[in-house]
């Protein structure tokens, strides 16, 4: 799943006409592979966070 | 998130990650989340809903729905579905230290309300701030003449009569003796019964996450030597533009010249040399913490019961008759003022 992810998009969900899904992540691998995209959203939030 | 995963997690503790996505897989807004067992003798044996590093030795000081801003109101309502598919695997919803004025607090709060019971603000945690001005000079004007002063002349004191010199960790001494140092410091105040930050776990964590982060500059540590030794150092955190004042240690023996408050001060104007726009004392209602900030925002705990769970059930109903009695003080702790100098000095 994760291998073929791309850089999170930023754009709003009207612009991207809101096909979204919602799933979970319960696998210590896929957490991990999640990492970057992670870290670009975190940037992206209205609040600041030490850690 | 996956420092903290590796180092402070307990054995029972399962990762659900929320995650909204476009058709392709690109995640769009995450709701790091873990469910885990409190070691607190009330709760252990709930299974708790909680944010991912929400509680422990190490746990997050500020978590939140990680959603792009400005998109909340669009996001967070989807990404809040997830508290009714999970219901049925927890006990109840323990979300620690959330930022009351995150734009995602509202929607977490009303989808608690409509898929739980009991759903509400558990606990408010004041965190006294500093909104930076442009230099240190406009910022030592908010305080007195007096206060002024007397900082002027304890600086002199640590320059002169001690051979004073501020410095990062890595200029004069390197990240991990500096660290090393910090915990010495810390721990002639809060030793590692009283103090979470040296525990085993949470120091093993924050030696990693500061070897790491030091270099980059996304974790800051200001120390003071004096008669060539380290006498202060302050730990914390950069997140975009703003600084967490995380923890501290100083000196005892130097109290005359009060090490915490120059180190402090240090620290402070760095955030300023930095461009930094805030600096957050993070939770906890010091006097000190009065003395040099000028805001004020809060953290709350938000805490929701799963209405099928017999088990908290019996917990919230456990609580209620134990809070209809008065409450003993914890016993075997005093009350710590993380600056005792304010009153050795």
């Amino acid at each position: 799943m994760t291998a073929v992810l791309r850089q999170p998009l930023v754009q709003s969900v009207q612009q991207r006409g809101g096909a979204l899904t919602l799933d979970f992540v319960r696998d210590e691998a896929e957490f991990h592979a999640l990492a970057p995209f992670w870290d670009d959203l975190v940037e992206q939030t209205a609040t600041r966070s030490p850690f | 998130m996956s420092l903290w995963w590796a180092e402070c997690r307990e054995k029972s503790t399962r990762l659900v990650i929320g995650l909204l996505r476009y058709e392709e897989g690109v995640p769009h807004a995450i709701a790091p989340l873990m469910l885990a067992h409190e070691r607190d003798h009330a709760r252990r044996h709930l299974t708790t809903l909680s944010f991912l590093g929400g509680f422990g030795e190490a746990h997050g000081e500020r978590l939140d729905f990680i959603v792009p801003a400005g998109q909340e109101d669009d996001l967070t309502p989807r990404l809040c579905r997830l508290f009714k598919l999970l219901r049925n695997e927890c006990d109840i919803v323990r979300l620690n230290h959330l930022p009351e004025e995150s734009p995602n607090t509202p929607h977490i709060l009303a989808a608690l309300q409509e898929a739980f019971m009991h759903a509400g603000v558990l606990n408010r945690h004041a965190c006294h701030l500093i909104r930076l001005p442009a230099n240190a000079e406009s910022y030592a004007a908010r305080h007195t003449g007096a206060w002024r002063s007397k900082l002027r002349r304890r600086r002199k004191a640590f320059a002169e009569q001690h051979a004073g010199v501020a410095s990062l960790a890595g200029e004069r001494v390197d990240y991990a003796t500096a660290m090393a140092e910090l915990r010495t410091l810390h721990a002639r105040h809060w030793p590692a019964a009283s103090s979470t930050f040296i525990t085993p776990t949470s120091w093993r964590f924050h030696q990693r996450l500061a070897a790491q982060w030091l270099p980059q500059g996304r974790a800051l540590l200001p120390l003071l030597e004096a008669d060539g030794r380290v006498i202060a150092a302050m730990y914390g955190f950069v997140e975009r533009d703003e600084f967490f004042q995380f923890q501290m240690g100083w000196d005892p023996a130097l109290a005359k010249i009060s090490p915490g408050k120059l180190v402090m001060r240090e620290c402070i104007e760095g955030s300023i040399r930095h461009g930094l726009r805030v600096h957050d004392m993070l939770p906890s209602d010091y006097e000190y913490k009065r003395q040099w900030c000028d805001s004020l925002r809060w953290l709350i705990d938000l805490e929701a019961c799963n209405p099928a769970s017999w088990r908290a059930a019996a917990f919230h109903t456990l609580r209620a008759i134990r809070r209809l009695f008065p409450q003993r003080p914890p016993s075997g702790t005093p009350a710590v003022n993380e600056l005792q100098e304010e009153r050795e000095s």
